[in-house]
């Protein structure tokens, strides 16, 4: 698994740590970042299938960036983390009829193990996804070439 | 024909991504070995036994080659080295004895081997020779870390620590080798800097030619004691002037904190109790105390005491660190508790502390309480394989 097709965006370099490891334990490179603006350059140089929101510590300012981000996401999953009260408001408005492809938010107490099996569910649907969609598309054009 | 022209570079296209993959594949499989390859040299040193030598007076400082681990406590300071079969310590008492200035005391000194430097018309006696002069003089030895942290009583306190230091420890032979030491975890109650205490000892390694890198005691436990747990649990370091607790999770220290409460407590309130010298009650407790045993004087009920006491309170603290965090993550098994340190030498001590922590319901599950296998050397330890870690990922 390629390290950008998940990135994580944290405040907390502690949790950051643990889920980049835990991850890693799954088989599941990822990338990592702490700034906003760094979570912006990532997300559109590397088009991940996931990213990883983590809310704990971070600005008022920064979640309604957040918010506004994922509301362009079109390909790609999304799993906010955090306190409740912060992780609730991501979800009926941002994932249901913005465009997000997929979305879950895992409120606190913090569960590495819960985010990896949810990224390693998303991912192994996309590949199930992209199985599909690549194998048409190569005999599509084998047929088309004449190469079979 | 512009259709198929298209179709074709669209096909170099799969092809290229195909390869780029399979580089980006290879690129991983390699860091991956070299992971694993980090790890396993770590927990092999884990495995390790410790050697440990006392700094005999008169015996050169090692010219270190390889990684270091270097536990600066309150008593002692231990320098751990990686060798083939076994992980090589050599300690030095944390002390120091002042007398003063005279040409004849200069001579009885070097003819001794008594380490010893000149500051303000005094010589500093430092490290175990400190203990003998404190003796015939029937006093105390004075410390240079007081409650885990320099002390602000003693102003000589870094000179006298780079003085020890240097007793064991001379410059790498290879400049900038990494050296991994030990520092508390911000003190729960009391005052001190630990900001301050560990950089200062960070600007001195680093003019003594090593790359400094620091690594909380409770963690340094959890290092050398947990391999098998994934380095996940609780490690308790009980030394002379502290505790110092470390939760770790896949060996990332979540909750540190120190607890200005250990030996040297029991030491003087038992003193206190029973109209004895400190230093009495000390050689009492490190030569004969079996917790596990019904006293049979006042000193030993008193030392049984303040042990339960100072359990107790070791627990509610934990209690309440642990459960006013959001930091915690779920941890899917219950984990062990490492009890390590002087203070958690005497038989029964892991028993009583055991029997007191089925008092408490702490938000992580405990599975085991365990007693480090070398509780003198194991921060030590720790620290080495830390080094050893950060060494190979540089």
């Amino acid at each position: 698994m390629n390290a950008s097709h998940v990135i994580i965006f944290s405040a907390d370099r502690l949790r950051t740590g643990i889920t980049q490891k835990v991850l890693k334990r799954a088989g599941i490179e990822s990338l990592s970042v702490n700034r906003i603006l760094a979570a912006r350059e990532a997300i559109v140089d590397n088009v991940p299938r996931v990213v990883i929101f983590d809310t704990k510590g971070i600005s008022r300012d920064e979640i309604n960036s957040l918010r506004n981000l994922c509301r362009f996401f079109r390909e790609i999953a999304v799993i906010v983390l955090g306190d409740r009260s912060i992780v609730d408001t991501f979800g009926v408005d941002t994932f249901e009829g913005e465009g997000v492809q997929e979305g879950c938010c895992l409120a606190d107490p913090f569960d590495p193990e819960l985010i990896a099996s949810k990224v390693k569910e998303i991912l192994s649907s996309k590949a199930k996804e992209k199985r599909l969609h690549g194998d048409g598309l190569e005999s599509d054009l084998k047929q088309f070439l004449k190469l079979d | 024909m512009a259709g198929k022209d298209d179709m074709k570079e669209r096909m170099v296209e799969l092809k290229k991504q195909e390869s780029s993959d399979a580089d980006a594949q290879k690129r991983k499989r390699s860091d991956d070995k070299r992971d694993e390859k980090l790890m396993a040299k770590a927990e092999e040193a884990s495995q390790k036994p410790v050697v440990d030598t006392e700094k005999e007076a008169g015996s050169p400082a090692i010219r270190t080659e390889g990684p270091v681990g270097l536990d600066v406590g309150t008593s002692h300071i231990i320098v751990a080295q990686n060798e083939k079969n076994y992980i090589n310590t050599v300690k030095q008492l944390n002390a120091f004895f002042t007398i003063p200035i005279s040409k004849f005391a200069k001579s009885i000194l070097a003819k001794n081997d008594v380490l010893f430097f000149e500051q303000d018309n005094l010589f500093y006696i430092i490290g175990n020779s400190s203990e003998d002069f404190a003796n015939m003089f029937n006093t105390d030895t004075k410390r240079s870390i007081k409650k885990g942290i320099l002390s602000a009583d003693e102003q000589e306190g870094i000179t006298v620590i780079q003085a020890i230091v240097q007793s064991v420890i001379r410059k790498p032979k290879q400049f900038g080798e990494t050296l991994c030491f030990t520092i508390p975890g911000d003190p729960l109650e009391g005052t001190g800097s630990v900001v301050y205490h560990e950089s200062i000892i960070k600007r001195f390694l680093g003019t003594m030619g090593y790359f400094p890198i620091s690594i909380n005691e409770g963690m340094a436990i959890v290092m050398s004691e947990l391999s098998d747990d994934d380095y996940t649990g609780i490690g308790i370091s009980m030394g002379g002037g502290m505790c110092n607790i470390c939760l770790s999770y896949l060996s990332f220290p979540v909750i540190t904190y120190s607890f200005q409460m250990a030996g040297d407590y029991i030491d003087s309130m038992v003193g206190i109790s029973v109209g004895e010298h400190a230093t009495k009650i000390r050689t009492i407790k490190e030569e004969e105390l079996d917790l596990l045993k019904e006293p049979k004087d006042r000193i030993i009920t008193a030392l049984h005491i303040f042990y339960d006491n100072l359990i107790k309170n070791l627990l509610d603290s934990l209690q309440r660190v642990l459960s006013s965090t959001d930091k915690i993550p779920m941890i899917s098994k219950p984990v062990p508790i490492v009890l390590s340190g002087g203070t958690a030498m005497p038989n029964g001590c892991k028993e009583m502390f055991a029997k007191a922590l089925k008092n408490y319901k702490l938000p992580v599950e405990i599975s085991s309480v365990i007693l480090a296998e070398d509780p003198l050397n194991t921060t030590a330890k720790g620290a080495l394989i830390m080094a050893m870690t950060e060494a190979q990922q540089g």
